[in-house]
């Protein structure tokens, strides 16, 4: 494998087949996660605009055109990206949101009308890109805390006086499970952890262990600090390694007959 | 070719493998370019506001701090951002604060601002001085 030439393995990574199911699948584990990240304040919309929203949602959640209705979502939804508090979680929705929607997710757990089923999804790049997404995700804040201050716990101290911080650290720890954590360690605990999260998915054997990680990780979080919907948002973005969306290209079919 | 073959040999997204390349450069390129927006708590700058007024003879007398602007401020920027961006606060509110409108000529307002940088110890100062 180590000697398959750079462009063929670039071309593999990009260009493998997506798995019509779990295209399929995936589609509808986005839709509910879209109604669940944009519901609040949607009716605060114009009519005419709720009504194509809910029109390109239903398209897109029952597979039918779910190309061009992804497409008309992310226009339709980028006027409610900036909302105060979510604007991370909705950011990396809308980019996922656009990238899928080059995914011919129709040909598979859709009503009738749609794509025939059986035709290929398309290839792996637009899932590449959610993949990638989710690794910066983790990587750029865990370079972002990479920092004598940070690691050294005062930023922590300091932040918990954000009213969003369920925490009181100003002695300098954290009360957990009867034991008092120095802060520095839950500085650099954190911040190990996310950059964890952010290389481990591209290791296919570690990915169980990686979105136990993350679910570990996330439920000790909402203990600590109020982060909106990122948790949703980022949990959900798991299934792009966890689901069998991209198929190996040395899985061949036996030529027909 | 069947729709097994066709899986084996995948096509494109667009129809085309330039377009392809073309839309997979774009959107990674968005992904790179709004990186930082991913950010989500990495630093903090403390802040403590006072304010004196100083009278014509020098003799000086602590006001309570206006409502909107707050004697303790959290900003998620760094101090470099966060201060200056306070002062102009101060300054914009300052320019209609009938309390600075109203003064003896001669009279400074002394906004002392201490902060600290990923830290809930204030040991920086800055001062901002309003004239009459």
């Amino acid at each position: 494998m180590s000697s398959q030439p750079l462009a063929d393995r670039a071309r593999a990574f990009l260009f493998a087949p997506v798995d019509p199911v779990a295209a399929g699948a995936f589609r509808l584990a986005f839709a509910l996660v879209l109604v669940v990240l944009f519901r609040p304040r949607v009716l605060d919309l114009s009519t005419s605009h709720w009504v194509s929203l809910a029109a390109a949602w239903l398209a897109f959640a029952a597979g039918v055109t779910p190309r061009a209705a992804g497409f008309a979502l992310v226009g339709l939804l980028l006027p409610l990206a900036g909302e105060p508090g979510l604007t991370v979680s909705r950011q990396v929705l809308l980019f996922s949101l656009l990238a899928f929607s080059f995914v011919r997710s129709g040909a598979a757990l859709s009503l009738p009308g749609g794509i025939a089923p059986g035709r290929p999804a398309g290839p792996a790049w637009p899932i590449r890109l959610m993949q990638i997404q989710l690794s910066m995700l983790y990587g750029v804040n865990a370079l972002a805390k990479t920092t004598p201050h940070f690691l050294s716990g005062d930023t922590l101290v300091a932040l918990s006086l954000l009213p969003n911080f369920r925490v009181d650290l100003s002695g300098g720890t954290l009360a957990a499970g009867g034991l008092a954590l120095p802060v520095w360690l839950l500085a650099a605990g954190v911040t190990l952890v996310e950059y964890a999260l952010a290389i481990g998915w591209w290791f296919p054997r570690l990915r169980p262990a990686t979105a136990a990680l993350g679910l570990v990780f996330h439920g000790a979080l909402t203990q600590v600090v109020n982060i909106g919907l990122l948790h949703v948002a980022s949990i959900f973005l798991y299934a792009s390694f966890l689901l069998p969306l991209i198929q190996s290209v040395d899985q061949k079919s036996p030529p027909a007959r | 070719m069947t729709g097994r073959r066709a899986a084996a040999a995948p096509g494109t997204a667009t129809g085309s493998l330039a377009i392809d390349l073309v839309a997979f450069g774009l959107l990674a390129s968005v992904l790179l370019v709004s990186a930082p927006r991913l950010r989500v708590y990495h630093r903090i700058t403390v802040m403590d506001v006072r304010l004196e007024r100083v009278w014509p003879d020098g003799s000086t007398e602590p006001v309570e701090v206006p409502r909107q602007i707050g004697s303790r401020r959290l900003s998620l920027l760094s101090a470099a951002d966060a201060v200056p961006e306070l002062s102009a606060f101060i300054r914009a509110y300052a320019a209609t604060d009938p309390m600075v409108r109203d003064a003896v000529p001669g009279t400074r307002f002394r906004w002392t601002v201490t902060y600290g940088q990923n830290s809930p110890r204030l040991d920086r100062t800055s001062e901002i001085v309003i004239e009459r």
